[in-house]
Formats: C-alpha cells, sequence, structure tokens
C-alpha cells in the first residue's frame, strides 16, 4: 500500500492558466471562496489588495506543496497543507501591518481568514499535490488572479454605485447621482456577486441545472 | 514504506520550518509595527488641530513632527492636545473615548483657542454598522461638526445631534438618518468630554 | 473594556450581526451543504458547539499565553490549531453518540475546521477586545445566526426547486441573491435593540 500521491499525466503550462482565469475559474465555477470575496469589496482599494495577497499566498503554498508531495504522508497531508498556508498568510500579515498599516486594519481579519479560504486549500489539494512545482506556482497564479479578477470588478461595482466615487475620484457626482447606500452594505454584496455569476454564466451559455437542486 | 516515526519526523521538520520562518518574520517586523500602533493615533491630532503633515510620510516623521508641534498636557485627569505651532496655535484636542453603541468609540474634538467654537472632528475608531452608525468616521459628517459652538443658545455648554435636518440652535447639529442611537451615545462622549474639560480649567 | 453587555453582543450576533449576513463568513459550507432542513439544522448544532468552546478555549490562550509573551502575530496559527483539534474532538463524540448524525453529515464535520466562520469569530473577538463572557456570548449567537441562516437557506432552497429559474441564473447565482435578499430582511433587525 503505497503511501505517496498518484502522479497525472503533465499538463500544459497554458492550459493551466486559462483554466484558472476562465475555465474553472475558482469563483464562479467552482464556487469556492466566496467569504472573502464579499467582505472587502466594498471598497476597490482593499479589494485590490485582498486579490493581491490571496494570489501571493496560493502561488507561494501550491508552489511549496508541491515541493513537498513526494514526501508528505498521506494522513497528515491537510495538516501540513494548512500549516504551510498559515505561515504565508502569517508572513503577508506582518509586513503589511509594517508597511501599510492603514490597509491592514482597513481590512481587518479577513487577511487571516485568507487561511481558510476555500480556494487555497482547494488548490493545494486538488491540484498541487499532484504536479510539478512549476505547473502548481502557475496554477495557484492564475487561480488567485482570476479571484483577484473577480474581486476587483466587484470592489468597482459596489464603490462606484454605492458612494459615486473610486479611489477617491468622483465619477458619478453627486448633483444627479444618489448614491445607492446597499451597495456598499451587507446585501449589495451578495447581489452582487450573484448578478455577476449570471452574467459570466450567460456569457458561457451554460448554467442550465448545473449542480442544482 | 513509509512508517509511523517517518511521520512524526515530517511533522517535527514542517513544523521547525514554519517556526523559524516565522520567528525570523516576527522579529523583523516587531519594531516597525509598534512604531506604526503609536503613530496611529497621532495622525488624528495633528489632522483636527490644523498642522500640515505630509499624508504618506512615515510613523517616524508623524513622530517627530507630534513632538515639534504638540504640546501634551496631562496636568489633569485627561490628556490634551494643545497646538504650539504648524498650525492652529492654541486650538485644543480632546480626547473622546467611551461605549458606543456596539463597541468603543474613540476620537478627538479640537476646540478653537477661545475654548468655545468646535475647529474640526475625527471619530477615527468605533464598531458601528457600516452604513449608518459607521458613518460617524466619515468626513461629510464631521463636517458639520466645524465651526458649530460648544455653547447653547444660553451659553451652557454641550452639544446635540438632532435629527436630519432639525439642526437650528448654534450648539446642535444634524446626525445620520437611522444611526440614532449611535448619535446619541456619541453626544454623550462629546458632552462628558467638554464637561471634564471644564471642571479641570476651573481653579 | 466598557461596551454592550454579553446578552446584547448574544442577540446582535444573532440577528444584526450576524456572522453570515453581515460578515460574510461561513458560507462555502453553508451552500454547499444547506440541502435539507434536517441536515442543516444538524450541521448548524455542530458548528456552534465548535464556535462556542473554541471561543472560550481561544480566549484563554490569547489572554494568558499570547499575549504575555508578545506572540500576537501568531494567533491565526495558534487558533486553527485548536479548532482542529476540538473539530477532531467534536467528530469522535457524534460518531460515538450519534452514528445517523455523523454519516448525513459526512465530509462537512471535518470541513468545520476551514470554516471562516469558526476562525473569523475567533479575531473577531480579539480586534472587538471582548472578555470572556463577551466572548462566550459571542460565540453562542454567532453560532446559533449562522444555523438561523443556514436552515432559512435550506427551506428557501426546497421551495426554489419548484421554481422555473432562468438558465443563467441557476445554482450559484441564484443562491447568492436569495441570500442577499435575506441578508436586506436581517437589515431590518438594525435598531431593534437600544
Amino acid at each position: 500500500m503505497s503511501d505517496a500521491t498518484p502522479q497525472l499525466p503533465k499538463q500544459g503550462a497554458r492550459a493551466t492558466l486559462v483554466d484558472g482565469l476562465w475555465r474553472n475559474h475558482p469563483v464562479s465555477v467552482q464556487i469556492l471562496g466566496i467569504c472573502s470575496a464579499l467582505a472587502v469589496t466594498n471598497r476597490l482599494e482593499s479589494a485590490l489588495v485582498m486579490g493581491g495577497a490571496l494570489c501571493l499566498v496560493t502561488t507561494c503554498s501550491c508552489t511549496m506543496v508541491s515541493l513537498l508531495r513526494r514526501y508528505v504522508p498521506r494522513r497528515v497531508r491537510l495538516i501540513v497543507e494548512v500549516a504551510v498556508i498559515s505561515t504565508f498568510v502569517i508572513i503577508f500579515d506582518q509586513f503589511l501591518k509594517a508597511q501599510y498599516y492603514g490597509m491592514s486594519k482597513q481590512l481587518g481579519p479577513y487577511v487571516g481568514l485568507i487561511i481558510t479560504n476555500c480556494i487555497v486549500m482547494g488548490r493545494a489539494e486538488a491540484f498541487a499535490l499532484n504536479h510539478p512545482p512549476g505547473l502548481a506556482a502557475l496554477d495557484g497564479l492564475a487561480n488567485g488572479a482570476g479571484y483577484a479578477l473577480v474581486l476587483a470588478v466587484i470592489g468597482l461595482a459596489r464603490e462606484l454605485l454605492g458612494t459615486g466615487a473610486v479611489m477617491g475620484v468622483t465619477l458619478l457626482s453627486a448633483d444627479w447621482y444618489t448614491p445607492n447606500r446597499l451597495c456598499v452594505l451587507g446585501p449589495g454584496a451578495f447581489l452582487a456577486i450573484g448578478f455577476l455569476i449570471a452574467l459570466v454564466n450567460a456569457l458561457r451559455r451554460r448554467g442550465a441545472g448545473e449542480g442544482e437542486a | 514504506m513509509k512508517s509511523r516515526v517517518y511521520t512524526l519526523l515530517f511533522m517535527a521538520a514542517v513544523g521547525l520550518a514554519c517556526g523559524t520562518a516565522l520567528a525570523v518574520t516576527l522579529s523583523l517586523t516587531r519594531g516597525r509595527i509598534a512604531t506604526n500602533e503609536k503613530a496611529d493615533g497621532l495622525r488624528h491630532v495633528l489632522r483636527v488641530l490644523g498642522i500640515r503633515f505630509d499624508p504618506a510620510a512615515g510613523p517616524e516623521k508623524l513622530l517627530s513632527v507630534f513632538r515639534a508641534c504638540v504640546e501634551v498636557d496631562d496636568s489633569g485627569g485627561a490628556v490634551l492636545y494643545r497646538c504650539r505651532k504648524g498650525g492652529a496655535v492654541g486650538a485644543v484636542a480632546l480626547p473622546v473615548q467611551g461605549p458606543g453603541l456596539w463597541g468603543e468609540i474613540r476620537g478627538l474634538v479640537a476646540l478653537e483657542p477661545d475654548m468655545r467654537t468646535i475647529r474640526a472632528v475625527s471619530f477615527y475608531q468605533h464598531e458601528e454598522t457600516p452604513g449608518l452608525g459607521g458613518d460617524i468616521s466619515t468626513a461629510w459628517f464631521q463636517q458639520r461638526f466645524e465651526g458649530r459652538s460648544t455653547l447653547d443658545s444660553r451659553g451652557r455648554r454641550g452639544i446635540r445631534i438632532v435629527r436630519v435636518p432639525g439642526a437650528r440652535g448654534p450648539n446642535e447639529i444634524d446626525g445620520i438618518t437611522g444611526a440614532t442611537m449611535t448619535c446619541r451615545k456619541l453626544e454623550t462622549l462629546i458632552n462628558e468630554a467638554l464637561a471634564r474639560l471644564d471642571r479641570e480649567a476651573t481653579p | 473594556m466598557s461596551g454592550p453587555s454579553a446578552l446584547l453582543i448574544f442577540i446582535a450576533a444573532i440577528v444584526t450581526n450576524n456572522i453570515l449576513l453581515t460578515n460574510f463568513l461561513g458560507a462555502c459550507s453553508f451552500l454547499a451543504c444547506s440541502r435539507r432542513v434536517g441536515t442543516a439544522l444538524g450541521l448548524g448544532a455542530a458548528v456552534t458547539t465548535v464556535m462556542a468552546c473554541t471561543t472560550a478555549i481561544n480566549w484563554c490562550v490569547y489572554q494568558y499565553v499570547l499575549l504575555p509573551m508578545d506572540l500576537r502575530g501568531l494567533r491565526y496559527i495558534v487558533f486553527i490549531a485548536v479548532i482542529a483539534a476540538f473539530v477532531q474532538l467534536a467528530e469522535m463524540v457524534i460518531e460515538r453518540f450519534s452514528p445517523s448524525l455523523y454519516y448525513a453529515l459526512g465530509i462537512f464535520l471535518p470541513l468545520i475546521t476551514v470554516n471562516c466562520a469558526v476562525l473569523g469569530v475567533c479575531l473577531f473577538m480579539v480586534i472587538r477586545a471582548y472578555d470572556f463572557g463577551q466572548s462566550f456570548a459571542y460565540g453562542v449567537g454567532a453560532g446559533l445566526g449562522w444555523t438561523l441562516a443556514i436552515v432559512l437557506m435550506a427551506g428557501l432552497r426546497k421551495k426554489m426547486s419548484y421554481s422555473d429559474i432562468p438558465g443563467p441564473f441557476r445554482g450559484l447565482a441564484i443562491n447568492m441573491i436569495v441570500t442577499g435578499v435575506m441578508a436586506m430582511a436581517f437589515l431590518g433587525f438594525a435598531g431593534m435593540v437600544k
């Protein structure tokens, strides 16, 4: 009874990239990582920092897990994944506090919650364990970037529609646009992501009973 | 064939590696974070006292500007920040601190040298509902305080935060719709700070 | 720290500061699991127990170990270790005393470890500097609030299975929108507490 994780046939780098960014997109297809997607998207700036954080942590963690894949005993692989991810998250969090303190306070606990973010764990478990470091890093990067893209879009929409301004620049002046406060509040986040996913599904011409009921 | 011993050794190695990485990171960033935390509140003091500073300035710069321009007066019970130079000289900032609706509210009320008119306010820390009570930290709400008097038409000390758009008297300020309770708590905190100031001022 | 009483925090955690509808935590397992009201209730009960106990334990660990040793930055890893250990314990207890629930919950039981809500509650408790009583009340309340949301969602999804939903909206999209409407409804609770 071999304890090593099985190795899948090699997959091209380009296919990996496309998968993460569109075909197997972490949020809309794999239905993962919704939590932090919603909390920090009330402002574009926080959404961008969070997206960057997740991209960085996913890439590093997947690379590390992939490097260890031949040595990790099956029984403890989840623990090892959590340990690796936590370490990278803490490192990022500490540097954020040191260099960009204001943003760290704005993001609150949500940077720490990257540890429990389903995407990072999901990719480490599903991909990094079975693929060489180069591809694993690329996969982590692609998924992270795809996720960051969604965060940026939602952040832009919510901040623009909710306050009329984006990152300090007023685009919809208060003269004629009444900011829709609901967008920067909780429900706005759920609605925004619901409609975004519906849009993506429509663009894909899918969405017919995909795992429903 | 991997055995239990191997598993244990592996976990120990991973633990050691992670531990080392973390120890290094913590020691590298510890000092800087401590400075950041110290400097964090100062930014607001400088702002309400009108002292010019570079918004992108690092915490050490902020600390030096603070030491040069602000006189910290803690002779009484509460701490007062008096502007020495670089801004509205003679203006005094009172810290405002206490329970809001959901958590502690921390802020500053800066008075002009006449000790009556509000120069500026800053409520920078709170746990209020985002979009409702949470708006006490926005510029548009805080601007409402500027220039208002802390004395009512009969000369009694105290401000009132009233329902929009009812502010009439010299010491009345429009509140936030949907955040009546937060505003009420805030009003209490500000008046407590003003009362403390009066108590300590009278010899 | 003076502030809201433990009772207030408890009530708020269920309605006005609902961990899922206001803080967006715990959505993953919430979305994937909530198909039957019965299972949803079981999972909710398990999560509530885990939250209550881990907030208590983690508060003690934070106050008496991390703070005195100036290791606040390590709280993420310590908290999650405590949560993982506790969930393992809970798994063993449930398997022993209620095998049917154990099999119904399946993979979702160990997944409580990575449920953002559980870690999130511990992190919020630190940020808001709650004392022990407040933390425990928050843990229990947050768990109950999460359970409330997941049970409501299960019921709604059951009803939705009879609805004619447009193609692109089926699946995750309509779930998110319904959750958004639920969140709006819960917003109405704001101001209920004086």
